[in-house]
C-alpha cells in the first residue's frame, strides 16, 4: 500500500514542479540559469533517468499468476544463469576443475554487469534497487514534508506560544543524534521500507520546518499580506494562497538534498542489519552480499561495483550537484552572486 | 552575562524533558509482555510477569493517576499500593531519576553499562579525536584556500571532488579500504588499529564540511568591510585570517558542535568493521542482540552531549560577539 | 602551521610501521583464530550448540575422553583412573546393573575467586555427582538430561522433585538448598568413587561422562557466580579443570584461553601412531605434554572481509567456519594456486551432522497429505545447492544418519531425497495441487518456511524460492532472529522449518531419538512425528549392541521414516578450514571439539612468513608520497593561476 500512496505523491510532486517552473517568476529565472550549466543539466537528466526507471518498476501486471513489473518484462529476454559470472563472460565463475565445458557452466546470455550467486543479472538487480531508492526518497518526503510545512507555517505565522511550542518540539527532536534515533526507532517498531520511511520522515521534517518558519516570518510582514489580514481574509486562505506558493523553492531544494541522504542512510542501515526487510532488493542489500563476494578467490567484484558505482554513486552525486545548483539559483540571498 | 547563562540553562530544561519524554515513549510504549519476550524468548507466562515486575514495567507509564491501583497491570496483578505513592511514581519519572543519578542499568550480559562505557570510551576517542582534529584542520584550510583562490583549477576540482566524496556510501569506503590496504598497500593493520578508521572518518566527513565552510568564507569575503580593509592597505593574509575567519566563527562553531556527539558515540560501522572495542561497537552489538537498555543509554548520552555542546556554543557566541542575544 | 604538519606526519609515521594488528607477535606458542560470535554459554551442564561446545570442551575436563589418533573411536580414561567396571549391585532387595568408576586423586580446579583462598581445591567425586544432579534439573535446560533419563535409577524422580521445589518457592530458592537430596541410583562409595545403578543395561551412559556435561562442577562456584552484585553468571564464568582457562573475555571483541597451570600432569600427546598418521604429519608433536600451546586468542569478528584479509596476511592462523547446527552460508574459499604456493592447507573436519526441513505435522496442509509431502521432498536439487553455496563440500542426505556412524548405509538410496521434478509434479497432481495451484484459491499454493535470518543467507533462500517455483509453488520465507525461531519451533508455530543435528556421541540412537514419538515434549521430535512401528523398532534397537541385528532394524526404521516424508532430507556438510603451514596438522575428529590441547605450531616459521608477506611494497610509499605531491602541485598552481587572473 505504501507503494501506491508514494506513487501518487510522486506524480503530484512532479506536476507541481512543472507548474512551479512555468508559473512563477522565481522559477523561470532559476530555470534559465540552471539550463546554462552543463553539469547541472547532466545531473538533472541522470536523476530523471533513475527515477523513471524506478517508477517503471512500480507498475506491475499479473502474468502467469505472478506480479511482473515493466522492468521485469524488459528483462524477460535476459536468462538466469547457474551462478556467478563475470560481465560478458561465457562461463560461470569458480568452476570445479574439469567441468568447464559442461552445459550448465556455459553462460547463455550477455550480462553487462555479470550475474550474482543465483545467476540473476546484476544490472537487473541494480535497476530494481533504484525502485527501492525511489520509494524511500518519496516515502520519507511524503511523511516529513506535510509535517514540516504545516508546523513551519504555523510557527512562523502565529508566533507566540504556538511558535514556542513548535520550536520546543523541533529543538528536542534535533537534539537526539539522528542516526541513533533512527536505529532505536527501527529496533522498536521493526524494519522494512515502511518503518524506514517513518523513522527518517519523522525526524527529518525539522530542517524544512526551520526554513519554512523563517521564510514565513519574513513574508508575514510584507505589505500585501498585512493588507490581506486587515481586510479580514480568513487565515487559512492567506496561508494557502499567498504564503505557501513562496515556499516552493524550499520544498524542492530540501527534497533533492534529503533524497540523497536517505539513499546513503539506507545502505548504512542495511549494512548494520536493520534496513529493508529481507527479500527486498536494494543497493544496501547488494553491498552486504558484496562483502562476502570480495573475500572469495577468484574475487567477485561486479556486484560491489554495480551497486556502489552504477547504483548509488551516480544518483546521489547528481542529486547533490543538482540540489546545490538549485539552492544557489533559487535562494534569494544568493541570487545575483556568482558562486 | 550571568543572567544570560542562567536563562540559557533554564531553557535547556524543557528540551531535556522533551528528549527524555520522546525517548521514553519510544522505548516504553510497547506492551511490556512483548518487551519481556525479547529478553526471555521461551519463558512461560509466569516468568514473563515476574520479569515485568522486576523491571518496573508494571508501573503507570507517565503519571500515577488515581484509579491506577485498581487496574490490572502488565504483570497480571493489580497493585493497591499505588494509591499511597505520589503522582510521580511512574516509569517515566523513575527513568528520569535513573538518568540523573547515572544509574545506567545492566546490559544483556548483566554487566553494568557504566563499566562498559568507562572501558570503551578511550578506544572510541582514539579514533574520533584525531579524526575530529584532522577534519577541522583540513576542512578549514582547504576551504579557506579554495575560497581565496577561487575559480582556479584547484578550486573547481575541489568542488567536484568534495561532492564526489559526499556521494559515496560509507560501506563502500569500508570495503574499499579493507581491500586496498589489506591486499595492496599493507602500510597499516586492517584490524584493531586506528589508522584506517581515522582515515575513513576524515575522508567521509570533509566533503560536506569543505563545501559548507567555503560558502561561509566566500560570503564573508564579499562583505563591504573586506573591501574597505583592502583599500586601507591591510595585508591579504591578515584580512583572511583575522577578519574572514573571525567572522565565520559562528557558523563554523555551530558545525563543529553539531559533530560533537559523534566524538563519543563513535561510529558504529567504523569501530565494528575495524575491530576497535569502543562505544560505537557497543552500540552495534546492542542492535544485533536487541539490547534496548544499551541503546536507550546511548541515545540519552548522545542527546546530552549535543545539548551541552549547543549550550556551550551559544555561550561562546555571546562571549565572542555581544551583539548576539537570546531570541 | 609547520608544527601541525610535523605532528601529522609523526602520527601517520608511527602508525605505518607495520600492519600487524597485534603490534608484534607475543613470545611463546600462541594461536590466533577468529569466531563470528560469542558462545552462548560455557556452563557445562547447559552447553548445547557446537559453537559453544567447541570452546567449553577445552575448558572442562571429563572422566573419559576419546583417544586422539585411534580409529575406530575409542574412549580412554582421562580424569578417571580406569575404564568403568560393569556389574550388578543390590539395592533395597532388587538387583540392578551397575557401573562403577573412580577419579584420580589430587586433581585440582583452576584458581578462582570463588574458592575461599582463591586457590583451586581438589576435585572430589561429589562434584561429578553434582553435575549429574544438575543434569536432571529441567529448569536450567540441561543438555545431558536425555542421556541419563530412563537409564539411571531415580534420576527422573529426582528431576521431578527439583521442579517441585522450584515451583513451591516461585523459583526463588537459593541454589545452595536446591540439590541437597540425593539421587537413589547414584552412590558415592568413597570420596573418589562412584557407582551408578541402572534401570537396564545401558552402554551409552558412559558417553555422558565423556562429554562436557559430565565434567565435575564445584557447587560453591556455581552458587558464587549467580549474576548478582556485578558478578557474571556461571554461563559466562565457569570454573573448571581442563587444559585451558579463560584468561580474558570481552564479549563481542576477544576471548583468550590460557594454559591452565592446575591441569592434570599426566596428559600427553600420543607417543606413537600408525604409518598413515605419520605420513600426514600428525605425529610431529609426539610425546609432548599437553596442552602444547600457551595461549589461544580468538577474535570475535562478525564480518567476513577482515577475517579473510587477516588470514591472507598471516595474522590469523586458521580461517574456518565454526560448526553450527544452524546453516551458515560459507563464503567460497577455493584453494587457488596462489594459496597453495604459500603453503596454505585445506583441513577437512569430518562432521557427523545432518540437515533437513521439518513439516509441521499439526498443520492441516501437511497433517494427512503424505503425497504432498513426498512431492515437496523431491523439488530441491541438493547437489546443486551444495555445489553453489558450499563449494561442493557436502553429501546429499538420504536419511538423517550421516556417514561415520553405524546406521549409515552406502547403498541405501532414498528416492525422495533427490530432485525429480517430473515425479514431484505427478505427485503434486495426485495430492490435489495440479501445477502447484491451490484449488481453493486458484493461485499457486503458498508454503511458509521459517528460517533464521542471517546476513549471508538471502541468496540461499532465493535459491529455495526459485527451486519451488519450478513446480509452481510459491515458497514464502519467514526470516526471524534465532531466539524467535526457537520459540516458533517450541510452540509448533510453523509450516516448514529448519532442523539439524550434530552427533554428541557416535551412536545412531543419538539421531533416531529425534523421531521417537514420545519425545515430543522434550527438545527432540520437533514436528510431532508419530509412527507406532518406528517407535517400537526404536525401543528394540536403542540398547542393542552394534551388529547386524541392530543394523537391519535401523535400516527398516530409515525406510519407514523415508516413506512417511515427514521431513525433507537435505545434506551432510563437510566442514573445512584453511590453515597456514606453520600450524601442525590435526587429525579431524568427528565428535570431539577438545582438540585445542593437541595444537602445535612453528612460531618462527610464522614470523618469517608474515614478515615476508607483509612488508609494504615499494609502490605503496610511492602512492602515498605521490598523492601528497599532486596535491601540493595543484595548490601551487592555484596560487599562480590566481595571480595571473589578476584579482
Amino acid at each position: 500500500m505504501i507503494k501506491n500512496i508514494t506513487l501518487i505523491f510522486f506524480a503530484l510532486l512532479t506536476i507541481y514542479l512543472f507548474y512551479l517552473f512555468i508559473k512563477t517568476d522565481n522559477g523561470r529565472e532559476a530555470f534559465l540559469k540552471l539550463r546554462s550549466k552543463k553539469r547541472v543539466v547532466a545531473a538533472f537528466l541522470v536523476i530523471c533517468i533513475y527515477f523513471l526507471v524506478g517508477f517503471l518498476d512500480q507498475i506491475s501486471f499479473q502474468i502467469d499468476n505472478k506480479n511482473k513489473t515493466i522492468i521485469d518484462l524488459i528483462f524477460r529476454g535476459v536468462p538466469q544463469e547457474r551462478t556467478y559470472s563475470a560481465p560478458f563472460a561465457n562461463r560461470v565463475t569458480g568452476i570445479i576443475p574439469g567441468t568447464e565445458n559442461e552445459e550448465r557452466n556455459l553462460v547463455k546470455g550477455t550480462h553487462i554487469l555479470g550475474t550474482d550467486i543465483n545467476g540473476y543479472d546484476v544490472f537487473y538487480s541494480v535497476i530494481k534497487g533504484s525502485g527501492t531508492a525511489l520509494i524511500l526518497s518519496f516515502g520519507t518526503g511524503l511523511i516529513s514534508f506535510p509535517i514540516g510545512i504545516l508546523l513551519g507555517i504555523l510557527a512562523g505565522y502565529f508566533g507566540g506560544w504556538v511558535d514556542d511550542l513548535i520550536q520546543w518540539l523541533y529543538t528536542t527532536i534535533s537534539s537526539i543524534p539522528w542516526l541513533l534515533f533512527v536505529i532505536a526507532f527501527l529496533m522498536v517498531f521493526g524494519r522494512g521500507i515502511f518503518w524506514i520511511c517513518m523513522a527518517i520522515g519523522l525526524t527529518s521534517w525539522v530542517e524544512l520546518a526551520r526554513l519554512v518558519r523563517g521564510e514565513t516570518m519574513k513574508l508575514k510582514n510584507l505589505d500585501y499580506i498585512t493588507a490581506a489580514r486587515a481586510q479580514g481574509i480568513p487565515v487559512a486562505r492567506i496561508l494557502y494562497r499567498h504564503i505557501l506558493p513562496n515556499l516552493n523553492y524550499l520544498i524542492i531544494i530540501t527534497f533533492t538534498l534529503s533524497a540523497s541522504s536517505v539513499i546513503l542512510a539506507e545502505s548504512v542501515l542495511t549494512f548494520i542489519g536493520i534496513g529493508v526487510e529481507p527479500g527486498t532488493s536494494s543497493w544496501g542489500v547488494m553491498l552486504v552480499e558484496a562483502q562476502k563476494e570480495l573475500t572469495r578467490s577468484p574475487i567477485i567484484w561486479w556486484v560491489f561495483v554495480g551497486s556502489s558505482f552504477i547504483g548509488i554513486l551516480p544518483l546521489v552525486l547528481s542529486l547533490n550537484i543538482f540540489g546545490d545548483a538549485l539552492r544557489d539559483a533559487l535562494d534569494p540571498r544568493v541570487k545575483g552572486k556568482d558562486v | 552575562m550571568i543572567q544570560y547563562i542562567i536563562r540559557r540553562f533554564l531553557y535547556t530544561i524543557p528540551i531535556w524533558l522533551g528528549v527524555m519524554l520522546i525517548t521514553f515513549l519510544l522505548f516504553n510504549m510497547r506492551d511490556p509482555i512483548a518487551i519481556a519476550r525479547v529478553h526471555m524468548p521461551q519463558a512461560p507466562e509466569k516468568a514473563l510477569h515476574a520479569w515485568v515486575r522486576n523491571n518496573n514495567f508494571h508501573l503507570p507509564l507517565i503519571f500515577n493517576l488515581p484509579g491506577s491501583e485498581t487496574m490490572i497491570r502488565a504483570d497480571g496483578k493489580a497493585h493497591p499500593e499505588f494509591k499511597d505513592k505520589s503522582i510521580f511514581y511512574s516509569q517515566f519519572f523513575l527513568s528520569i531519576k535513573d538518568m540523573v543519578t547515572f544509574n545506567l542499568g545492566l546490559d544483556k550480559n548483566k554487566k553494568p553499562i557504566a563499566d562498559s562505557m568507562k572501558e570503551r570510551i578511550w578506544p572510541s576517542l582514539s579514533i574520533m579525536l584525531p579524526a575530529f582534529v584532522l577534519n577541522v584542520i583540513l576542512s578549514i584550510s582547504i576551504a579557506l584556500f579554495s575560497a581565496y583562490y577561487r575559480e582556479t583549477t584547484f578550486d573547481i576540482s575541489i568542488s567536484f571532488v568534495t561532492v564526489f566524496m559526499m556521494s559515496v556510501a560509507l560501506p563502500v569506503y569500508l570495503l574499499g579500504a579493507n581491500f586496498l590496504f589489506g591486499k595492496f598497500l599493507k602500510l597499516v593493520p586492517v584490524y584493531n588499529h586506528t589508522a584506517l578508521p581515522v582515515l575513513i572518518a576524515v575522508l567521509s566527513g570533509i566533503g560536506g564540511n569543505i563545501r559548507f565552510y567555503r560558502t561561509v568564507f566566500l560570503e564573508q569575503m564579499e562583505q563591504d568591510f573586506v573591501r574597505t580593509a583592502r583599500s586601507k592597505g591591510v595585508s591579504e593574509s591578515r584580512i583572511l585570517f583575522r577578519h574572514v575567519l573571525g567572522n565565520s566563527l559562528i557558523p563554523v562553531l555551530t558545525s563543529v558542535v553539531m559533530s560533537l556527539p559523534f566524538l563519543i558515540t563513535g561510529s558504529l560501522l567504523l569501530e565494528q568493521f575495524f575491530g576497535i572495542p569502543g562505544m560505537g561497537d557497543m552500540m552495534y552489538t546492542a542492535i544485533v542482540s536487541q539490547d534496548f537498555q544499551v541503546i536507550k543509554v546511548m541515545v540519552y548520552l548522545g542527546s546530552f552531549l549535543y545539548m551541552s555542546g549547543s549550550l556551550l556554543t551559544d555561550l561562546s557566541y555571546r562571549l565572542a560577539d555581544p551583539r548576539v542575544s537570546l531570541s | 602551521m609547520r608544527r601541525i604538519v610535523a605532528l601529522l606526519i609523526l602520527i601517520f609515521g608511527i602508525a605505518s610501521c607495520n600492519n600487524n594488528p597485534y603490534g608484534k607477535f607475543p613470545e611463546g606458542k600462541v594461536i590466533f583464530t577468529a569466531m563470528d560470535g560469542d558462545p552462548r554459554t560455557l556452563d557445562p551442564s547447559r552447553v548445547g550448540d557446537t559453537a559453544s561446545n567447541s570452546i567449553a570442551s577445552n575448558i572442562h575436563d571429563t572422566p573419559f575422553e576419546y583417544e586422539y589418533l585411534t580409529r575406530p573411536l575409542t574412549l580412554k580414561p582421562a580424569m578417571a583412573t580406569s575404564m568403568p567396571v560393569y556389574g550388578t549391585a543390590e539395592h533395597k532387595g532388587k538387583k540392578y546393573p551397575s557401573m562403577k568408576f573412580s577419579i584420580k586423586k589430587g586433581l585440582r580446579y583452576m584458581d578462582d575467586a570463588c574458592f575461599p583462598d582463591g586457590k583451586g581445591r581438589e576435585i572430589l567425586i561429589d562434584d561429578i555427582i553434582y553435575s549429574i544432579k544438575r543434569a536432571s534439573d529441567l529448569a536450567i535446560d540441561p543438555f545431558g538430561y536425555p542421556m541419563l533419563s530412563e537409564k539411571v535409577l531415580g534420576f527422573d524422580e529426582y528431576g521431578a522433585a527439583i521442579q517441585k521445589k522450584r515451583e513451591q518457592t516461585e523459583n526463588k530458592i537459593d541454589i545452595k538448598l536446591l540439590y541437597t537430596d540425593n539421587i537413589e541410583g547414584v552412590r558415592k562409595l568413597d570420596d573418589y568413587t562412584l557407582e551408578l545403578l541402572l534401570l537396564h543395561e545401558a552402554p551409552q551412559v558412559i558417553y555422558f561422562f565423556s562429554l562436557t556435561v559430565g565434567s565435575p562442577a564445584p557447587k560453591e562456584c556455581v552458587a558464587f557466580y549467580n549474576g548478582k552484585d556485578g558478578k557474571p553468571t556461571y554461563d559466562r564464568h565457569p570454573v573448571a579443570s581442563g587444559p585451558f582457562y579463560i584468561k580474558e573475555w570481552h564479549p563481542n571483541y576477544r576471548m583468550i584461553l590460557s594454559r591452565n597451570p592446575n591441569y592434570r600432569q599426566d596428559d600427553f600427546f600420543p607417543a606413537s601412531g600408525n604409518k598413515a598418521d605419520e605420513d600426514e604429519g600428525l605425529l610431529l608433536s609426539k610425546g609432548k605434554k599437553l596442552p602444547i600451546v600457551d595461549e589461544v586468542r580468538m577474535q570475535i569478528i562478525q564480518t567476513s572481509p577482515p577475517i579473510w584479509t587477516l588470514f591472507e596476511q598471516g595474522y590469523l592462523d586458521r580461517a574456518g567456519i565454526p560448526r553450527e547446527v544452524f546453516q551458515q552460508v560459507i563464503s567460497g574459499q577455493d584453494l587457488s594456486t596462489e594459496f597453495k604456493s604459500r603453503g596454505i592447507r585445506l583441513d577437512k573436519d569430518i562432521d557427523i551432522s545432518s540437515y533437513w526441513w521439518y513439516f509441521n505435522l499439526n498443520d492441516p496442509l501437511f497433517a494427512s497429505n503424505v503425497t504432498l509431502r513426498q512431492a515437496l521432498s523431491m523439488v530441491v536439487d541438493r547437489k546443486e545447492m551444495i555445489d553453489r553455496f558450499y563449494n561442493g563440500r557436502g553429501i546429499p542426505a538420504q536419511s538423517l544418519i550421516p556417514p561415520g556412524i553405524e546406521g549409515y548405509f552406502e547403498d541405501y538410496k532414498n528416492p525422495l531425497a533427490e530432485q525429480n521434478l517430473t515425479e514431484a509434479k505427478r505427485l503434486l497432481t495426485l495430492a490435489g495441487y495440479k501445477d502447484g495451484i491451490d484449488p481453493k484459491t486458484g493461485k499457486p499454493l503458498t508454503i511458509r518456511m521459517t528460517l533464521v535470518e542471517s546476513r549471508g543467507a538471502s541468496s540461499l533462500y532465493r535459491f529455495y524460492i526459485d527451486q519451488y517455483s519450478k513446480v509452481g509453488i510459491d515458497l514464502k520465507i519467514e526470516q526471524l532472529d534465532w531466539p524467535t525461531v526457537l520459540e516458533k519451533k517450541n510452540k509448533k508455530e510453523f509450516q516448514m522449518i529448519h532442523g539439524g543435528w550434530h552427533a554428541d556421541y557416535p551412536d545412531p540412537q543419538n539421531f533416531l531419538q529425534l523421531f521417537y514419538g514420545p519425545n515430543v515434549n522434550g527438545p527432540y521430535n520437533e514436528n510431532n512425528y508419530q509412527n507406532k512401528t518406528f517407535d517400537q523398532l526404536y525401543n528394540e534397537m536403542k540398547d542393542l549392541p552394534s551388529g547386524e541385528k541392530r543394523k537391519s532394524i535401523i535400516r527398516k526404521m530409515l525406510e519407514i521414516s523415508g516413506n512417511d516424508a515427514h521431513v525433507v532430507y537435505l545434506f551432510h556438510p563437510v566442514s573445512y578450514g584453511l590453515t597456514h603451514e606453520w600450524i601442525y596438522p590435526l587429525k579431524p575428529h568427528p565428535i570431539n571439539t577438545n582438540q585445542l590441547k593437541y595444537r602445535d605450531l612453528d612460531q618462527t616459521l610464522r614470523l618469517k612468513k608474515t614478515e615476508q608477506w607483509n612488508s609494504p611494497p615499494l609502490y605503496a610509499w610511492l602512492i602515498v608520497a605521490g598523492t601528497l605531491f599532486v596535491l601540493f602541485i595543484l595548490m601551487a598552481a592555484a596560487v599562480i593561476q590566481y595571480r595571473r587572473m589578476g584579482r
